[in-house]
Protein backbone atom coordinates (compact mmCIF):
# COMPACT_ATOMS: atom_id res chain seq x y z
CA UNK A 1 0.00 0.00 0.00
CA UNK A 2 2.57 2.55 0.93
CA UNK A 3 4.55 1.33 -2.34
CA UNK A 4 1.35 2.42 -4.35
CA UNK A 5 1.23 6.01 -2.48
CA UNK A 6 4.55 6.71 -2.89
CA UNK A 7 4.54 5.73 -6.90
CA UNK A 8 0.97 7.95 -7.26
CA UNK A 9 1.69 10.96 -5.33
CA UNK A 10 5.31 12.55 -6.68
CA UNK A 11 3.41 11.66 -10.30
CA UNK A 12 3.96 14.49 -12.38
CA UNK A 13 0.11 14.99 -13.70
CA UNK A 14 -1.33 15.30 -10.22
CA UNK A 15 1.25 17.84 -9.29
CA UNK A 16 0.39 19.97 -12.80
CA UNK A 17 -3.36 19.08 -12.16
CA UNK A 18 -2.89 20.49 -8.23
CA UNK A 19 -1.02 23.77 -9.22
CA UNK A 20 -3.76 24.13 -12.23
CA UNK A 21 -6.78 23.74 -9.42
CA UNK A 22 -4.74 26.25 -7.42
CA UNK A 23 -4.17 28.78 -10.16
CA UNK A 24 -7.80 28.32 -10.33
CA UNK A 25 -8.91 29.34 -6.75
CA UNK A 26 -5.89 31.59 -6.77
CA UNK A 27 -6.92 33.58 -9.69
CA UNK A 28 -9.22 35.74 -7.41
CA UNK A 29 -6.41 37.12 -5.74
CA UNK A 30 -4.15 37.36 -8.75
CA UNK A 31 -5.80 37.36 -12.44
CA UNK A 32 -2.44 36.63 -14.41
CA UNK A 33 -2.32 33.09 -12.77
CA UNK A 34 -5.27 31.90 -15.31
CA UNK A 35 -2.21 32.36 -17.65
CA UNK A 36 -0.07 29.74 -16.92
CA UNK A 37 -3.11 26.85 -16.53
CA UNK A 38 -3.06 25.89 -20.07
CA UNK A 39 0.79 25.51 -19.66
CA UNK A 40 0.84 23.73 -16.27
CA UNK A 41 -1.83 21.07 -18.02
CA UNK A 42 0.51 20.91 -21.29
CA UNK A 43 3.93 20.52 -19.05
CA UNK A 44 4.27 16.83 -18.12
CA UNK A 45 3.43 15.88 -21.64
CA UNK A 46 5.82 18.68 -22.95
CA UNK A 47 8.46 16.69 -20.82
CA UNK A 48 7.58 13.64 -21.63
CA UNK A 49 7.59 14.40 -25.45
CA UNK A 50 10.85 15.77 -25.40
CA UNK A 51 11.95 12.84 -23.03
CA UNK A 52 12.40 14.45 -20.10
CA UNK A 53 10.12 12.71 -17.83
CA UNK A 54 10.66 9.06 -18.62
CA UNK A 55 7.21 7.76 -16.58
CA UNK A 56 5.41 6.98 -19.50
CA UNK A 57 4.26 3.46 -20.83
CA UNK A 58 2.78 2.72 -24.18
CA UNK A 59 -0.72 2.59 -23.09
CA UNK A 60 -0.26 6.41 -21.31
CA UNK A 61 1.50 7.98 -24.33
CA UNK A 62 -0.98 6.02 -26.59
CA UNK A 63 -4.12 8.08 -24.51
CA UNK A 64 -1.90 11.52 -24.29
CA UNK A 65 -1.72 11.61 -28.02
CA UNK A 66 -5.00 10.71 -28.61
CA UNK A 67 -6.05 13.77 -26.12
CA UNK A 68 -3.46 15.59 -28.30
CA UNK A 69 -5.57 15.05 -31.24
CA UNK A 70 -8.38 15.50 -30.24
CA UNK A 71 -7.92 19.32 -29.00
CA UNK A 72 -5.91 20.05 -31.81
CA UNK A 73 -9.45 18.97 -33.81
CA UNK A 74 -11.23 21.23 -31.13
CA UNK A 75 -8.97 23.75 -32.05
CA UNK A 76 -9.31 23.79 -35.62
CA UNK A 77 -13.43 23.84 -35.16
CA UNK A 78 -13.07 27.19 -33.09
CA UNK A 79 -9.93 28.63 -35.69
CA UNK A 80 -12.91 28.02 -38.51
CA UNK A 81 -15.54 29.38 -36.39
CA UNK A 82 -14.03 32.44 -35.65
CA UNK A 83 -12.81 32.33 -39.45
CA UNK A 84 -16.62 32.11 -40.37
CA UNK A 85 -17.96 34.66 -38.11
CA UNK A 86 -15.60 37.53 -38.87
CA UNK A 87 -15.84 37.05 -42.59
CA UNK A 88 -19.05 35.81 -43.13
CA UNK A 89 -21.19 38.96 -41.21
CA UNK A 90 -19.88 38.54 -37.80
CA UNK A 91 -21.33 39.09 -34.90
CA UNK A 92 -18.56 41.66 -34.35
CA UNK A 93 -17.78 45.10 -36.59
CA UNK A 94 -13.97 45.02 -34.79
CA UNK A 95 -12.60 41.83 -36.25
CA UNK A 96 -12.93 39.86 -33.03
CA UNK A 97 -15.18 37.11 -34.85
CA UNK A 98 -17.71 35.58 -32.31
CA UNK A 99 -15.25 35.04 -29.98
CA UNK A 100 -14.50 37.54 -27.66
CA UNK A 101 -10.72 37.52 -26.23
CA UNK A 102 -10.24 34.91 -28.90
CA UNK A 103 -6.79 33.60 -27.84
CA UNK A 104 -8.30 33.04 -24.35
CA UNK A 105 -10.83 31.10 -25.76
CA UNK A 106 -8.44 29.01 -27.61
CA UNK A 107 -6.47 28.20 -24.61
CA UNK A 108 -9.55 27.42 -23.20
CA UNK A 109 -10.55 24.94 -25.50
CA UNK A 110 -7.48 23.26 -26.39
CA UNK A 111 -6.99 22.73 -22.19
CA UNK A 112 -10.69 21.58 -21.64
CA UNK A 113 -10.58 18.97 -24.45
CA UNK A 114 -7.43 18.07 -24.05
CA UNK A 115 -7.78 17.10 -20.12
CA UNK A 116 -11.45 15.71 -20.60
CA UNK A 117 -10.44 13.77 -23.32
CA UNK A 118 -6.90 12.15 -21.18
CA UNK A 119 -9.17 11.61 -17.57
CA UNK A 120 -12.00 9.89 -19.68
CA UNK A 121 -9.63 7.70 -21.58
CA UNK A 122 -7.26 7.31 -18.02
CA UNK A 123 -9.95 6.36 -15.87
CA UNK A 124 -12.89 5.00 -17.75
CA UNK A 125 -16.32 6.60 -18.71
CA UNK A 126 -17.84 6.45 -15.42
CA UNK A 127 -14.52 7.30 -13.33
CA UNK A 128 -13.45 9.51 -15.47
CA UNK A 129 -16.64 11.51 -15.58
CA UNK A 130 -17.21 10.82 -11.84
CA UNK A 131 -13.82 12.93 -11.43
CA UNK A 132 -14.27 15.82 -14.10
CA UNK A 133 -17.55 16.69 -12.24
CA UNK A 134 -15.57 16.47 -8.93
CA UNK A 135 -13.29 19.36 -10.33
CA UNK A 136 -16.56 21.02 -11.46
CA UNK A 137 -17.58 21.02 -7.93
CA UNK A 138 -14.40 22.74 -6.75
CA UNK A 139 -14.54 25.12 -9.32
CA UNK A 140 -18.13 25.96 -8.73
CA UNK A 141 -16.33 26.45 -4.85
CA UNK A 142 -13.65 28.91 -6.11
CA UNK A 143 -16.22 32.10 -5.94
CA UNK A 144 -15.93 31.57 -2.31
CA UNK A 145 -12.83 33.60 -2.13
CA UNK A 146 -14.45 36.69 -3.49
CA UNK A 147 -16.08 36.79 0.07
CA UNK A 148 -12.16 37.70 1.42
CA UNK A 149 -11.73 40.30 -1.08
CA UNK A 150 -15.20 41.68 0.06
CA UNK A 151 -16.18 41.93 -3.57
CA UNK A 152 -19.79 41.75 -2.90
CA UNK A 153 -20.50 43.61 0.08
CA UNK A 154 -23.69 42.91 1.65
CA UNK A 155 -24.45 39.74 -0.64
CA UNK A 156 -21.51 37.67 0.93
CA UNK A 157 -23.40 34.80 2.04
CA UNK A 158 -25.60 34.45 -1.03
CA UNK A 159 -21.93 34.41 -2.97
CA UNK A 160 -21.08 31.60 -0.07
CA UNK A 161 -24.48 29.82 -0.26
CA UNK A 162 -24.78 30.06 -4.15
CA UNK A 163 -21.14 28.54 -4.20
CA UNK A 164 -21.76 25.78 -2.38
CA UNK A 165 -25.17 24.59 -3.74
CA UNK A 166 -23.54 24.65 -7.15
CA UNK A 167 -20.48 22.31 -5.85
CA UNK A 168 -22.75 20.07 -4.07
CA UNK A 169 -25.52 19.73 -6.85
CA UNK A 170 -22.00 18.82 -9.29
CA UNK A 171 -20.74 16.22 -6.07
CA UNK A 172 -24.51 14.84 -6.08
CA UNK A 173 -24.58 14.40 -10.01
CA UNK A 174 -20.97 12.94 -9.87
CA UNK A 175 -22.13 10.30 -7.80
CA UNK A 176 -25.35 9.58 -9.61
CA UNK A 177 -23.54 9.58 -13.22
CA UNK A 178 -21.07 7.00 -11.71
CA UNK A 179 -24.25 4.90 -10.56
CA UNK A 180 -26.55 5.50 -13.28
CA UNK A 181 -24.86 6.08 -16.71
CA UNK A 182 -27.64 7.14 -18.56
CA UNK A 183 -29.77 9.24 -16.36
CA UNK A 184 -26.65 11.11 -15.53
CA UNK A 185 -26.65 11.23 -19.23
CA UNK A 186 -29.59 13.07 -19.46
CA UNK A 187 -29.07 15.59 -16.86
CA UNK A 188 -25.88 16.44 -17.97
CA UNK A 189 -27.55 17.09 -21.87
CA UNK A 190 -30.61 19.24 -19.78
CA UNK A 191 -28.05 21.37 -17.61
CA UNK A 192 -26.23 21.93 -21.05
CA UNK A 193 -29.44 22.96 -22.58
CA UNK A 194 -29.97 24.95 -19.41
CA UNK A 195 -27.02 26.93 -20.02
CA UNK A 196 -27.59 27.62 -23.20
CA UNK A 197 -30.61 29.41 -22.41
CA UNK A 198 -28.96 31.52 -20.00
CA UNK A 199 -26.66 32.18 -23.04
CA UNK A 200 -30.01 33.29 -25.49
CA UNK A 201 -31.26 35.55 -22.30
CA UNK A 202 -28.01 37.03 -21.80
CA UNK A 203 -27.26 37.76 -25.35
CA UNK A 204 -30.73 39.05 -25.84
CA UNK A 205 -30.01 41.25 -22.42
CA UNK A 206 -26.55 42.20 -23.22
CA UNK A 207 -24.69 40.96 -26.02
CA UNK A 208 -21.62 38.50 -25.80
CA UNK A 209 -19.28 38.69 -22.70
CA UNK A 210 -16.19 36.30 -22.12
CA UNK A 211 -17.65 34.67 -18.55
CA UNK A 212 -20.74 33.68 -20.75
CA UNK A 213 -19.24 32.61 -23.89
CA UNK A 214 -16.32 30.40 -21.67
CA UNK A 215 -18.98 28.93 -19.55
CA UNK A 216 -20.94 28.06 -22.74
CA UNK A 217 -17.81 26.99 -24.37
CA UNK A 218 -16.84 24.85 -20.99
CA UNK A 219 -20.57 23.51 -20.43
CA UNK A 220 -20.31 21.82 -24.09
CA UNK A 221 -16.95 20.52 -23.62
CA UNK A 222 -17.48 19.31 -20.06
CA UNK A 223 -21.32 18.67 -20.16
CA UNK A 224 -21.90 17.51 -23.61
CA UNK A 225 -18.56 14.94 -23.97
CA UNK A 226 -19.11 13.81 -20.58
CA UNK A 227 -23.19 12.97 -21.78
CA UNK A 228 -21.96 11.23 -24.94
CA UNK A 229 -19.65 9.10 -23.02
CA UNK A 230 -21.72 8.11 -20.49
CA UNK A 231 -24.74 7.15 -22.60
CA UNK A 232 -22.32 5.26 -24.81
CA UNK A 233 -20.52 3.30 -22.00
CA UNK A 234 -24.13 1.96 -20.70
CA UNK A 235 -24.65 0.87 -24.46
CA UNK A 236 -21.21 -1.07 -24.53
CA UNK A 237 -22.27 -2.66 -20.67
CA UNK A 238 -25.33 -3.97 -22.68
CA UNK A 239 -23.79 -5.49 -25.55
CA UNK A 240 -22.73 -8.83 -26.04
CA UNK A 241 -19.35 -9.84 -25.29
CA UNK B 1 -12.77 -10.35 -35.31
CA UNK B 2 -11.29 -9.11 -31.56
CA UNK B 3 -8.36 -9.85 -29.46
CA UNK B 4 -9.50 -11.54 -26.72
CA UNK B 5 -7.48 -12.27 -23.75
CA UNK B 6 -6.63 -14.68 -20.37
CA UNK B 7 -4.68 -12.28 -18.08
CA UNK B 8 -7.10 -11.53 -15.58
CA UNK B 9 -7.61 -15.55 -14.85
CA UNK B 10 -3.96 -16.06 -15.13
CA UNK B 11 -3.34 -13.38 -12.70
CA UNK B 12 -5.45 -14.69 -10.25
CA UNK B 13 -3.53 -17.85 -10.42
CA UNK B 14 -0.40 -16.87 -9.68
CA UNK B 15 -1.93 -14.54 -6.93
CA UNK B 16 -0.97 -11.31 -8.41
CA UNK B 17 -2.62 -7.83 -8.52
CA UNK B 18 -3.02 -5.79 -10.92
CA UNK B 19 -0.28 -3.40 -9.57
CA UNK B 20 2.03 -6.52 -9.45
CA UNK B 21 1.43 -7.24 -12.38
CA UNK B 22 2.02 -3.83 -14.10
CA UNK B 23 5.34 -3.37 -11.94
CA UNK B 24 6.43 -6.57 -13.26
CA UNK B 25 6.18 -5.16 -16.49
CA UNK B 26 6.69 -1.79 -16.36
CA UNK B 27 3.32 -0.36 -17.02
CA UNK B 28 0.22 1.55 -14.87
CA UNK B 29 -2.17 -0.84 -13.22
CA UNK B 30 -4.95 1.74 -15.44
CA UNK B 31 -2.90 -0.10 -18.58
CA UNK B 32 -3.35 -3.68 -17.45
CA UNK B 33 -7.64 -2.72 -16.26
CA UNK B 34 -7.56 -1.81 -20.18
CA UNK B 35 -6.02 -4.37 -21.40
CA UNK B 36 -8.20 -7.00 -19.34
CA UNK B 37 -11.23 -4.86 -20.35
CA UNK B 38 -10.27 -5.41 -24.01
CA UNK B 39 -10.14 -1.51 -23.96
CA UNK B 40 -6.51 -1.28 -25.56
CA UNK B 41 -4.77 -3.92 -27.71
CA UNK B 42 -0.93 -3.82 -26.35
CA UNK B 43 1.60 -3.54 -28.39
CA UNK B 44 3.55 -7.13 -29.65
CA UNK B 45 6.56 -6.57 -26.76
CA UNK B 46 4.17 -5.53 -23.99
CA UNK B 47 1.94 -8.72 -25.18
CA UNK B 48 5.18 -10.66 -25.14
CA UNK B 49 6.45 -9.45 -21.71
CA UNK B 50 3.13 -10.19 -20.15
CA UNK B 51 3.02 -13.53 -20.74
CA UNK B 52 6.67 -14.18 -19.72
CA UNK B 53 5.20 -12.67 -16.20
CA UNK B 54 2.35 -14.85 -16.29
CA UNK B 55 4.34 -18.03 -17.33
CA UNK B 56 2.22 -18.45 -20.35
CA UNK B 57 2.71 -18.92 -23.72
CA UNK B 58 1.97 -15.09 -25.87
CA UNK B 59 -0.47 -17.44 -28.04
CA UNK B 60 -2.92 -19.25 -24.92
CA UNK B 61 -3.02 -15.96 -23.36
CA UNK B 62 -3.99 -13.94 -26.16
CA UNK B 63 -6.40 -15.25 -28.54
CA UNK B 64 -8.70 -14.43 -31.62
CA UNK B 65 -12.07 -14.07 -31.50
CA UNK B 66 -14.38 -14.36 -34.42
CA UNK B 67 -17.73 -12.00 -34.46
CA UNK B 68 -20.80 -13.65 -35.63
CA UNK B 69 -20.71 -11.02 -38.39
CA UNK B 70 -16.99 -11.95 -39.65
CA UNK B 71 -16.56 -13.18 -42.99
CA UNK B 72 -14.76 -16.20 -43.60
CA UNK B 73 -11.29 -16.56 -42.65
CA UNK B 74 -8.37 -15.38 -44.33
CA UNK B 75 -7.42 -17.63 -47.67
CA UNK B 76 -4.36 -19.64 -46.69
CA UNK B 77 -2.66 -18.70 -49.99
CA UNK B 78 -2.58 -22.57 -50.99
Amino acid sequence: MNTMTMRRLPSADWMAFGVALAAVFLKYLEPTLMTFIALVVFLPSILREVGVLGDGDEWSRGIMHRAGFHAVLAAVAVVTLDYLTVNFGGFDQKGQGIWPLGSSMMRLTVTWVFLVSYVIQYWGAREGVFRILLVEALLFMSPILTVFRNEYPGQTALVALSAVVGAGIFVGLAFLARRWPRPGALLLVLLLLAQMGGLVRATTLGGWSWGFASSVLQAFLVFGISAVVLWRERAQALSPR
Amino acid sequence: MKLINHIKQHRARLDLTQEDLARRVGVRRQAILAIEKGKYVPSALLAFQLARALEMPVGELFQLEESPGDGPSQPTGE
